[in-house]
């Protein structure tokens, strides 16, 4: 039998036939995309094949020009400085529960995460973009740990560049009345599997916004799972997924309300042309005594070509009594009557499509920082062409 | 201007259109009368290029040339223009965006610049003003929220805005009170000129007091049973359909 390639080789279109061997052997797909009942020695065995145990965690690079204050550095310099967070967020890692791969990876991120400090302040820091990292041969994954103090306030961006294939593990721990937005496009190189999770802490009266992109690759999932621990607290995500001939795009996200009086907010947007899937799973879970919860969902989806297909799974977890919790799921294709409509005015139909996609995806388009706002506008006008 | 040839039209195998004959020269208005379900709407959407009719016989030649060699869009740029009875509403997109982008898509493809933005907006509130159109609509989504009359004066702001060579009004009065009835009017008369013309569809004789037709054709079945004059209107509305179905039988 052929000897499987190692990591880094294992890029390009060839994936695609690797993508579906690896289907075969178990990993998920749209009929079992919980990943929990996924067997995941297959898909290690399959993803990085030389390893019989876990491999080293890349270092994320620094960013370039960091702003005044904000520090990045390694779990070991954080916690010999003990950098304020740090403990709370090693702690967490080790006591919360995860689904899929993040379990895997707890050990080395422990020790192995890049930290990005972020210190309170009275204004906004500047925006910052993540850079790209750099695997090394045998490295598996990277991980970032983001702290973020009292009262500070920040736009983190991750460029398409800033993608790593494989696993990427990210937690951003959020103290009283910070507020973090993350805008990331996930579109997919080539890269087979991609694979991402985010962890979100949040304490009193703090606000976390989360902007993704989905697209391309050949299979991607990006798990996202938010704690709302303080009251007022907010987590709020719009995910803009756009399955392409033959993608398979998977989001899965868990609202964990485990605070009174918090709040959260899922908008997705799936479009599928022909053989595209995308699929979303959004778990909204109230604990007990999260009373005055408000938890909101809604995902739409538009098949644009005969042969795409989308899915929404949500799942409601609530044990307390008096919350407000809605969800909503819509799946269609483009209307054929506003398309005659808009053509009857003098728009070729090209054209009259792409109103009537941006119209469908402007408001989840809405969430996403300006600058990605236009990459992915003219990304988007380009895959329809 | 308009000329309709034997045309016969199916939907899902159904003949819809029987042979429908039909003349509109320059500068005259036409009406078109009938019974519901005689084959009004289908003209119009034919004549619009709604793909879900399927021609089987005949020609529709405007100045000269098929209709049928032209796409929908291409139609618009050619001056043609419908007024829906049905109005579809849309979503996100807004009135403003949508009006903007059918006047340069028109103008690109009669091979003309984009309209400055200035021109654009001293257009929309001379029409807006012409059918007393609330200026508050245009940043709705097309035809969201708006109500039955207003999406009508809606249909006659948008013809106003792309000024069309020829105009099919489907049943634009259905539904209208009288004041509403008199501002639809007012925007057609407003564009009535020697070099256009018109094709009103309508169930009812009332419009008709206010657009005074040229000529008044009756369809029913899917044929064009009767043409006269604007009294053949009013024959209509005081005898009804019956009385030109047994006549024309007869
Ligand atoms: N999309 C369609 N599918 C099936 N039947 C249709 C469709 N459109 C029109 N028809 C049928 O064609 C006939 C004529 O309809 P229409 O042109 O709307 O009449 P009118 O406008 O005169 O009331 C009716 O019997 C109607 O049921
Ligand atoms: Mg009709």
């Amino acid at each position: 039998m052929e000897k499987p390639s190692p990591m880094l080789e294992f890029q390009g279109p060839a994936d695609r036939t690797r993508r579906w061997t690896g289907l075969a052997q178990g990993l998920p797909n749209l009929k079992q995309e919980e990943w929990k009942y996924v067997p995941i020695d297959a898909l290690l065995a399959h993803v990085y094949p030389q390893s019989d145990s876990l491999l080293p965690l890349n270092q994320r690079p620094r960013p370039e020009n960091l702003p005044q204050g904000i520090r990045y550095l390694s779990v070991s310099e954080a916690l010999a400085e003990k950098i304020p967070g740090i403990l709370k967020a090693l702690n967490h890692l080790q006591v919360a529960h995860f689904d899929g791969m993040a379990t895997l990876f707890l050990p080395a991120i422990n020790s192995e995460a890049t930290v990005l400090w972020i210190p309170a302040s009275d204004v906004p820091h500047p925006d910052i973009a993540l850079l790209p990292s750099i695997k090394q041969p045998n490295q598996t994954a990277d991980a970032l740990l983001v702290l973020v103090q009292a009262g500070a306030h920040i736009n983190l961006i991750l460029p398409k560049e800033a993608q790593s294939s494989g696993f990427s593990f990210i937690y951003v721990g959020l103290e009283d009345s910070a507020n973090v937005s993350l805008h990331r496009d996930l579109s997919g190189s080539d890269a087979a599997f991609v694979m991402s999770h985010l962890e979100v802490l949040l304490a009193n009266a703090a606000q976390f916004k989360l902007a993704q992109y989905l697209q391309g690759g050949s299979a991607q999932r990006h798990a996202v799972q938010a704690h709302l621990c303080g009251p007022q607290s907010v987590a709020s995500m719009a995910s803009l997924q756009f399955a392409k001939p033959g993608d398979q795009l998977h989001s899965w996200v868990n609202m964990v309300h485990q605070s009174p009086h918090a709040e959260s907010h899922q908008n997705i947007r799936q479009l599928a042309l022909n053989s595209g899937m995308s699929s979303f799973t959004g778990k909204i879970h109230v604990a007990l005594d999260a009373q005055k919860t408000q938890a909101y969902q809604h995902s739409a989806a538009m098949v644009l070509e005969e042969g795409g297909r989308t899915y929404h799974r949500p799942v409601l977890e609530i044990y307390a009594d008096d919350v407000k919790c809605t969800h909503g799921a819509t799946t269609g294709s483009l209307d054929e009557q506003a398309l005659f409509y808009l053509q009857a005015r003098g728009i070729p139909k090209p054209a009259a499509k792409r109103l009537l996609i941006d119209a469908f995806i402007e408001d989840c388009l809405q969430a996403f920082h300006p600058d990605l706002q236009a990459a992915l506008r003219s990304e988007i006008a380009k895959s329809l062409q | 201007m308009l000329e309709i040839k034997n045309l016969h039209a199916s939907i899902d195998g159904k003949p819809i259109l029987k042979g429908v004959n039909l003349r509109i020269n320059a500068g005259e208005v036409h009406a078109i009368m009938g019974p519901n379900g005689s084959g009004k709407s289908t003209l119009a959407s034919i004549i619009a290029g709604n793909e879900a009719y399927e021609i089987t016989q005949g020609d529709i030649l405007f100045e000269g040339n098929s209709l049928f060699d032209l796409q929908p869009h291409q139609r618009a740029a050619a001056g043609v223009f419908l007024a829906f009875q049905y109005p579809v509403e849309i979503p996100g997109v807004s009135m403003m965006n949508f009006m903007k982008t059918a006047i340069n898509e028109i103008r690109a493809q009669n091979g003309l610049q984009p309209m400055e933005a200035a021109a654009f907006l001293k257009l929309v509130r001379e029409k807006q003003a012409l059918v007393e159109l609330d200026a508050k609509l245009a940043n709705r989504s097309v035809n969201q929220g708006f109500s039955g009359g207003e999406k009508k004066r809606n249909e006659v702001f948008q013809m106003a805005m792309l000024n069309p060579t020829l105009a099919v009004l489907d049943e634009t009065d259905s539904g209208l009170d009288i004041d509403a009835l008199r501002i639809v009017a007012q925007g057609v008369n407003a564009l009535r000129n020697p070099n256009n013309a018109f094709l009103v569809i309508t169930h009812y004789q009332r419009l008709l007091d206010y657009i005074v037709p040229d000529v008044v054709h009756v369809l029913a079945n899917g044929k064009i049973i009767k043409t006269g004059n604007k009294d053949l209107a009013l024959e209509l509305e005081a005898k009804g359909y019956d009385w030109i179905l047994e006549t024309t039988q007869a």
